[in-house]
Formats: structure tokens, sequence, C-alpha cells
């Protein structure tokens, strides 16, 4: 661990990005005490203003101050993208390991089943999903996951198969070791490096994926603040106030650049051979 | 520091294999890896197998721990009695309790055999606290008397090195440790040496002498080098084609070699003091599993083959007490 900060340190982007990612946590946890303005009540007389010392980012097509929409939607970004790569990954896992470890026809069949789910590009099959699952951020979340789910999988299941066929496994069953030790006390430890960076830059595209749920107004619902959702509302006004997408146009790239500089960084740092 | 296992008669039989078949399923059709195997060793021997490589040699230990890698691989038929019982009919749960406990592995690479992310003091105390239920520090003290006993230098903090930090002879003593530590009476060592360079494999043969002598442990020793099994086995079986062609005491076999396979591995080493330009080799290649045919396997490459080789495989005969030998040759008298 001490390494592994150690290391941190010598990347100066993947710092920046670890302060990012930083500042937007805090965002999402103490959001309410620091938005200057209530993020719901419309102000009719007060549409579109551009930044001043009032609303520092200006205010929307209906008067609320951007800035306090900014701070408590990354609340319901961040809801959406990591708990879609928390349920994309744990269902992953599974089918992976058991894909991986065991092999034959339970490996035929879910990674046919993966592949079908690979054929549709991801943010159709998210699509797909939330309309058989109706509108909303939960849906959206829950749509996202399990179209993340071939992703994780394949991963898991190629590193588990490469483990498989190692020594390891095989010293180990001379052991006396039965299948689930050997996979909770040695196939998931060594997975798990590469599974952390897939899921880091997960987290980016989950992210993406909701917004653009939100963006076609299949995500959260307005008048909840999400960048997606403020994104699509600030689009017809593009020209006239561009400040309104701009904002939480640029609050989600730098979130979608921290994680995936981070990702970066953490397979530099968790893979052995450039050590 | 290192109590045995009650221990049986010393005269008695350990492991007595007994037509083993172990065959594995491919796409051209069935391979007979290991094709009617019999193998015979007394508590407290050691016991080598030698033969080229793909002869069924790793797959015959393998299958002796019922480790047959599946789902294509298979244990056809034949009787693996260890202590009288007979593993091939056991359930995979009494054979989970026996794998490490009373029958231990140690592989050829101790590069790839140890997890990475483990002190090696925790995975030799892993199969201890499972099979013995040792709490976290028994299985240390342990883990520290164990890699005493295999020669590792200041055992008490090695165990907390990672594999990586340990070289390639570490490694095998640690390897050898994890086998040990729940005092098996029999070990498979799988070309324990093969990845070490010349004189480390020198300190891991001697090692496995000396811990033989001081546990009683016996060992089957796998290999493709003769001379390995010359410094360390009391019993020889020579493998060729899934089938053992030769099976002699060690100084039996080395003096009186029968099989034209035999005398050809032994023709096949450079010998210190006699000069001699070209080593001779066995001609050809190890035949295609897939089409054996009905002869004996070894007649297309053997100097003394005639047709009735081709045509049919010769049986196992004992040519003087304790020799036996697969070849036409040898059958004469019967």
């Amino acid at each position: 661990m001490h390494n592994m900060l150690k290391e941190l340190r010598r990347d100066k982007l993947a710092v920046i990005a670890l302060v990012l990612l930083g500042v937007i946590f805090l965002m999402a946890i103490v959001g309410p005490y620091l938005a200057p303005f209530d993020p719901i009540t419309q102000n009719l007389h007060e549409r579109r203003l551009g930044p001043s010392l009032v609303h520092w980012l200006g205010t929307d097509e209906f008067g609320r101050d951007i800035l306090s929409r900014l701070i408590l939607g990354s609340r319901n970004t961040l809801f959406i993208g990591f708990l879609s790569v928390a349920i994309g990954l744990s269902i992953g896992c599974v089918l992976g390991v058991i894909a991986g470890y065991y092999g034959g026809f339970a490996d035929s069949c879910i990674m046919r089943a993966m592949d079908l789910m690979l054929a549709y590009p991801y943010f159709l099959l998210a699509l797909l999903i939330v309309a058989t699952l109706g509108p909303g951020m939960t849906n959206s979340t829950i749509a996202i996951g399990i179209a993340s789910v071939p992703t994780y999988s394949r991963v898991v299941r190629s590193s588990v198969m490469a483990l498989k066929g190692s020594l390891l496994v095989k010293a180990e069953e001379a052991l006396g070791a039965t299948d689930w030790r050997i996979i909770i006390l040695h196939v998931a430890p060594n997975v798990f490096a590469p599974v952390i960076v897939v899921a880091t830059l997960g987290v980016a595209s989950a992210v993406l994926g909701g917004a653009a749920l939100g963006f076609l107004g299949l995500g959260a619902q307005p008048p909840t603040p999400e960048w997606g959702v403020m994104l699509s509302g600030g689009r017809s006004y593009l020209i006239d106030a561009p400040h309104i997408a701009l904002a939480p146009g640029i609050a989600l790239a730098l979130l979608v650049v921290s994680c995936n500089l981070f990702g970066d960084t953490l397979r530099d740092i968790l893979d052995p051979k450039l050590k | 520091m290192y109590v045995e296992k009650p221990q049986h008669n010393e005269n008695d039989t350990l492991l007595c294999v007994r037509n083993l078949k172990t065959h594995i399923r491919s796409d051209a059709g069935e391979i007979r890896v290991v094709d009617g195997v019999d193998l015979q060793m007394k508590r407290g021997e050691t016991v080598g197998i030698v033969g080229e490589s793909g002869c069924g040699k790793s797959m015959t230990g393998l299958s002796i721990l019922r480790l047959v890698p599946g789902p294509h691989g298979r244990i056809v038929s034949g009787e693996i009695l260890f202590n009288g019982q007979d593993l091939a009919s056991l359930d995979e749960k009494e054979m989970v309790r026996l794998r490490g406990n009373e029958i231990a592995m140690v592989f050829q690479d101790p590069m790839t055999s140890l997890d990475p992310l483990f002190a090696v003091g925790d995975q030799i105390g892993e199969s201890m606290r499972f099979h013995q239920k040792l709490s976290r520090k028994e299985a240390r003290n342990r883990a520290i008397e164990l890699l005493k006993l295999v020669g590792v230098p200041s055992p008490e903090l090695r165990i907390k090195d990672r594999p990586d930090q340990l070289s390639g002879g570490l490694r095998q003593r640690v390897m050898l440790a994890s086998a040990l530590s729940c005092k098996p009476s029999l070990v498979i060592a799988d070309e324990p040496t093969t990845a070490l360079d010349v004189t480390i494999q020198a300190q891991i043969l001697e090692l496995i002498k000396q811990l033989r002598e001081e546990t009683g442990t016996s060992f089957i020793l796998i290999s493709h080098d003769l001379g390995v099994i010359a410094e360390n086995c009391q019993h020889v079986s020579v493998m060729y084609a899934g089938k053992i062609v030769e099976s002699a005491d060690v100084r039996e076999l080395f003096d009186n070699p029968l099989h034209p396979y035999t005398t050809g591995l032994m023709e096949s080493i450079p010998r210190i003091g006699v000069r001699k330009d070209r080593l001779e080799a066995i001609p050809g290649i190890v035949p295609n599993p897939l089409d054996l045919g009905e002869g004996c396997a070894f007649s297309p490459r053997c100097s003394c083959s005639e047709e009735h080789c081709e045509q049919k495989a010769p049986p196992l005969v004992e040519v003087c007490p304790g020799h036996e030998v697969r070849c036409w040759k040898y059958c004469n008298h019967l």
C-alpha cells in the first residue's frame, strides 16, 4: 500500500486525476451544505443569466443556479456510474469465474450468452434494457450495469483460465485444497488486478452511459439534478446561453478523464511486469 | 522434530498400481496416455519413472492423485491401492482429504507453482490449517520448522518473503516443505529439478535423499534424466508411449539394461572418461499416440525390430527376479 502511494506520487497526471475525483466525491457527500441555492426551485425572473458573483456559473433555462445543480447532480451521476459498475462487476465476476474455472459446457453456455450481448453495441443494449424496464435513474443504473456484464466476465474468464492452467492451481489441488478454497484464496486475489483496472475505466463509460440515457430522457427525470439531464436541458440554448450546457459538459469530461487516467495508472502500478 | 504418523510394518506395500489406464479425449480420437501401467512400491522406498516427454509419466503421477485434467481426461480403468485402499473408487471428498495429507505432489516449475501474492510461510501453512485445523500461529511455527528441515537459511525471516523474493532453488525447497507439511507417506515429485540449474539440481536431489532418510517418506521421482534416477531411486520403471517397458532395481537396470529403448537411453548419455565423437541417438521420434497400431510401440525406432514386433505387442515378462521387460526378444523361453 505504501509502495502504491509512492508510485502514484511519481505520476503527476494521476495525482491531478485523483484530486479531481476526490473533489467530485466530496461534492457528492457534502453537496447539500455546499450548494448556495436550492437546485430545484425555479426562478423564472432570472432565466439564462450568465456567470456572475451571485450565480458563479450562471442560471439555467428555469432560473436555477447551475453551480448548485452541478454540486447536487454529482451525487446522482456518481450513483449511476459506480452502482452500475458494481452491478456489472459482481454478475460478470461470478459468471467469469464459473466459465473460466469449470470450462466445458458451463463455459460455452455463459460465453455464448455474453457474445450475444456483445453483438449489440454497449449503449444500444442499455437502451434496450431501459426501454423494457421503463425510464428512471434506478432502471438506467441497472440497464448500464447489465450491459457491461460481458466486458467484465470476459476479462475475469481469461484471467481465471490462465490461472487455472498454471501449476499454481495444480499444486494447490495436489495439496488437497477444494475448488472453492482455491477460487477464493488464490484465484480471486490474482484476478483482482486486471479486473480493478477494467472497473475504473468502466466507471467512466458508465457515467457517460448514464448521462446519455439522462440526455435522452430515459435516465434521471427532471427536475432531478443530473449532469446528463442538465446537458440535455442546455442543448436548446447552445448559441444564446452556452454556459448552461457547457458547465455540466465540462464537469462530465473532467470526471471521465480522471477515471480513465486513474485506471491507466492503476494498471501500471498493478502490472508486476512493469515493476 | 519430525514425528512419524503411526508406522505400519516396515516392509509392507505402500502403493500398488494395477493396470492403470488414463485416456484423454481429443478431436482426433481417444489418446491412451497411460496404457496399463503397473507400479508397486514399499514404504520408505523411492521409485523412479523415466521416459521421454509425452510418454505418460506425469500423467501417471497425476492419475495416482486423481488429478487428471478434466473434462477431457479420465481414468478409464485400473486399481490404485494406497495403504490397501483403492483410490480409483474413492469419491472426490475423500480424495481432497487425502491429497496433501497422505500423498503430496511437487511440480516441475517452482516459479509458477507458488502464489505470487502470498508469503511463503502462509502457503506452507495453508494445507496444515486445512487438513490438521492448526491455528495461524501453530501453522507458522510448523512452517519455520519445515523450512529448517528443507535447509532454508534463517527461516524465521524467510517465511515473510513472497515467492518473487526467492531464488529458484529456494522456491523448490519451499515446495518440498509444503509437500511435507502434513507428513504424507508418499510424495510424488514430477521433474523436481528440471527447471533448476545443475548445482541447485544436485542440492535438491541430495535434499530429497536426506528427507527420505530423516522422515521415512516414500518418493516417486518422475524424470527424463537417467542420472537423477540413478542417484536417488531403489527401483526404476522405464516408460514408453504410456506403457512400462522395463522395470528393475536401479543397479540391475543400469548394469543389465535389456529393453532396446533402455539401452538406447543409456547410450545417449555422455560419459566422463570415454572419448566419443558422437553420442548414440535413438532414431525417430515418439510415435503419434493416436495411431500406435497393434504392435510394439517402439518397433518403428527399434534396431532389433522384427516382423512380428509390428504385428503384436509384447507382454511384460519377468526375465529374472524383480526385472521385468516388455520385448519379444526376451519372450523366447516362454
